[in-house]
């Protein structure tokens, strides 16, 4: 779940861009999966933090459980085009559809929409290869995406994928004017199924003074079997 | 001690009876505490000015976290006190703080309340849906609406002793028996029995009330269709809830009464129709930052749409006029700021609550808010300066932990 939080970061372009991104999805995207992490906030003011366990099937389906004791039971049901909250103090269930889901997600830098349409980055985004870059010390291909589709989060992104394990360390969103929006830096990987994938990366909204979210997975299990039930009304409001 | 008291206590020993046998099988339950600390300052009638301290702890506990079994045990104590600022006393300040106390009075300042005191079992069946158990003393929404709600049976179709300056208005809690059958992912039928309690509060077996819920989702709209049976009057409250998005969000609800034994009963559902529409648009503004604009609307067509002079004995707020309106405005700024204007407005007699907010949250759980509030119109309006709390500052201070 939070490693789709840091799909619709990432993209690639042309041939050779397909043939990268096709090997970072496959490296960022599980069958299914099983996460216990927390979200870090600070801006100029302090710091907050959130805890939170999650599920995932393919990659339109997730559910989000906030287990810190300030939003402890708010639960969060993604499914291919909607959102629904659950604040357990009003047992409420809330549908977000249309401009709703660009609202920000606990104050974060992260939005509801940054958690959704995480179908292949290749059926939005035209992709190409610029160059290649190195950055934190490793060489990495830097494709620019461009999107085809016009209701999509970010018209233009830009990705720094390692040319070795075809892991994203870099991506920045920006507007359709080309205004850089968000810059996002993976700060840790794990080895786990064969698969090489971040853990722990931090959110800079380039719009926010001093505002930088990081998302850290402080335990994950992949492709693992999670039942369609998992993301019903029930388990949501359970 | 009295019988009364006794009782009470005794329940409360009840609820912490239930709540351990739901967790001793398990590890230690999760625990917060929210401590709220209010200070408010506020008008009287006679241009006199009252303060009133608060004091609430709200304390959770919850069953470890578990798939089939969950509890939830909520005691919620207020301490209260008041006092005369400036001018000749007029209000009963100690009846206006056991208004406000929802749950046994201590005594003139103490409040002590169990909001929530449940157990909820799920069946998963082969499929790994699950039908479920909610027993005991919790919440259920039905229909929608974050003002109005004129589906809401169970509650009301508007907030009752409305807190503008909380985040959530609604937040009523009733004994319950309710059961949960999924219809596929996105569907559920709930059917309710709303136990009268004899034994523990000497209520009469016609406080006892029963119905059911079946929500669906057709064509990208959300569809609720609900009924309440209160044995009470023989009120029978069918309901609709439809939600749905148009480039913004909306969402109505409806509800009549069917009251068999009533002399006119078609007179009786005439009277009783509210249909509540609101809609909902969230601006997203550079920086992350967004504007939510919400407005809600209760229409009773058979209610009164004209300004009604009143009796000396009626309370302007009970009178059904046609329309109410509420329009609220939030702005969620970074650094975890937040600005609001939420208004309750009486178009009929024109008259309007107004009550302002500006909500600082600094680091986790911590919030700080300031909330300046006026009612406006005239003597028997709904709402007027010379009622208690007709000008009221607000700070407030609290920490989940």
């Amino acid at each position: 779940m939070v490693l789709m939080l840091f799909l619709p970061l990432l993209e690639i372009g042309a041939i050779e861009a397909e043939e990268v991104i096709t090997q970072m999805e496959r490296n960022q995207t599980h069958g299914s999966s099983q996460i216990e992490g927390r979200f870090i906030i600070q801006d100029r003011f302090g710091s907050r933090e959130s805890t939170f366990l999650s599920w995932s099937k393919g990659t339109e389906e997730s559910l989000i459980e906030f287990t810190s004791p300030a939003e402890r039971g708010q639960r969060i049901l993604r499914t291919a085009d909607e959102i629904y909250l659950y604040y357990p103090d009003a047992a409420e269930l809330i549908r977000l559809q249309g401009a709703a889901l660009r609202d920000s997600l606990l104050g974060s830098d992260v939005s509801y929409e940054d958690m959704t349409g995480n179908r292949g980055i290749l059926d939005d985004y035209d992709a190409t290869l610029e160059a290649n870059e190195e950055i934190l010390g490793r060489d990495c291909y830097v494709v620019k995406l461009t999107a085809r589709v016009s209701n999509i989060a970010y018209p233009l992104q830009r990705l720094w994928i390692d040319s070795s394990d075809f892991v994203t360390r870099q991506s920045e969103q920006y507007a359709l004017s080309g205004k850089l929006l968000k810059r996002s830096i993976t700060l840790r990987t794990v080895r786990q199924a064969g698969k090489i994938f971040p853990v722990e990366f931090e959110i800079r909204d380039q719009l926010k003074k001093r505002s930088v979210t990081t998302v850290r997975v402080e335990d994950i299990a992949v492709d693992i079997p999670v039942a369609d039930s998992r993301f019903s009304l029930e388990s949501l409001s359970f | 001690m009295n019988t009364a008291l006794r009782r009470r206590i005794g329940r409360l020993l009840c609820y912490a009876g239930l709540f351990t046998l739901a967790t001793t099988a398990n590890a230690e339950p999760q625990q917060s505490i929210e401590l709220r600390l209010l200070n408010n300052v506020y008008s009287g009638p006679v241009d006199n000015w009252y303060w009133n301290g608060l004091a609430q702890a709200i304390i959770n506990l919850r069953a470890p976290r578990n798939e089939t079994v969950r509890a939830h045990l909520q005691l919620k104590t207020t301490l209260s006190s008041a006092g005369l600022l400036s001018g000749a006393p007029a209000i009963d300040t100690t009846q206006r703080l056991a208004t406000a106390c929802s749950g046994f009075l201590a005594s003139g300042f103490l409040c002590l309340d169990v909001p929530y005191a449940n157990i909820r079992v799920r069946f998963v069946t082969e499929e790994g849906y699950a039908m479920r158990l909610n027993v005991g003393r919790a919440r259920l929404t039905w229909g929608d609406g974050s003002f109005y709600n004129a589906a809401d049976s169970l509650f009301g179709v508007a907030a009752q002793n409305p807190d503008l300056t909380r985040s959530a208005i609604r937040e009523e809690t009733t004994w319950l028996l309710a059961g949960y059958f999924p219809l596929g992912r996105f569907g559920f039928i709930e059917p309710l029995l709303l136990p009268p309690l004899s034994v523990l509060t000497n209520a009469p077996l016609e406080n006892l009330a029963a119905g059911l819920r079946v929500q669906g989702k057709v064509a990208n709209i959300k569809g609720e269709l609900s009924y309440l049976f209160r044995a009470e009057q023989s009120r029978h409250i069918p309901a609709l809830s439809l939600q749905g998005n148009l480039g913004i969000d909306w969402y109505l609800s409806s509800s009549f009464v069917v009251e068999s034994h009533a002399a006119d009963v078609a007179q009786r559902i005439w009277e009783s129709w509210k249909i509540s529409l609101g809609l909902l648009h969230i601006i997203d503004l550079e920086g992350d930052s967004s504007l939510s604009l919400r407005l809600e609307s209760l229409w009773a067509p058979g209610g009164f749409w004209e300004a009604q002079a009143l009796s000396a004995t009626q309370q302007p707020r009970t009178v059904n006029y046609g329309l109410f309106l509420y329009p609220e405005v939030l702005l969620s700024l970074s650094g975890g700021f937040q600005i609001f204007l939420r208004t309750i407005f009486s178009p009929i007699d024109l008259s309007a609550l107004i009550t302002t907010g500006i909500v600082w949250q600094p680091y986790t759980g911590l919030s700080i808010a300031l909330f300046p509030a006026v009612q406006l119109g005239e003597t028997q309006d709904t709402y007027h300066i010379d009622l208690p709390g007709g000008i009221t500052v607000a700070l407030n201070v609290s920490y989940i932990f």
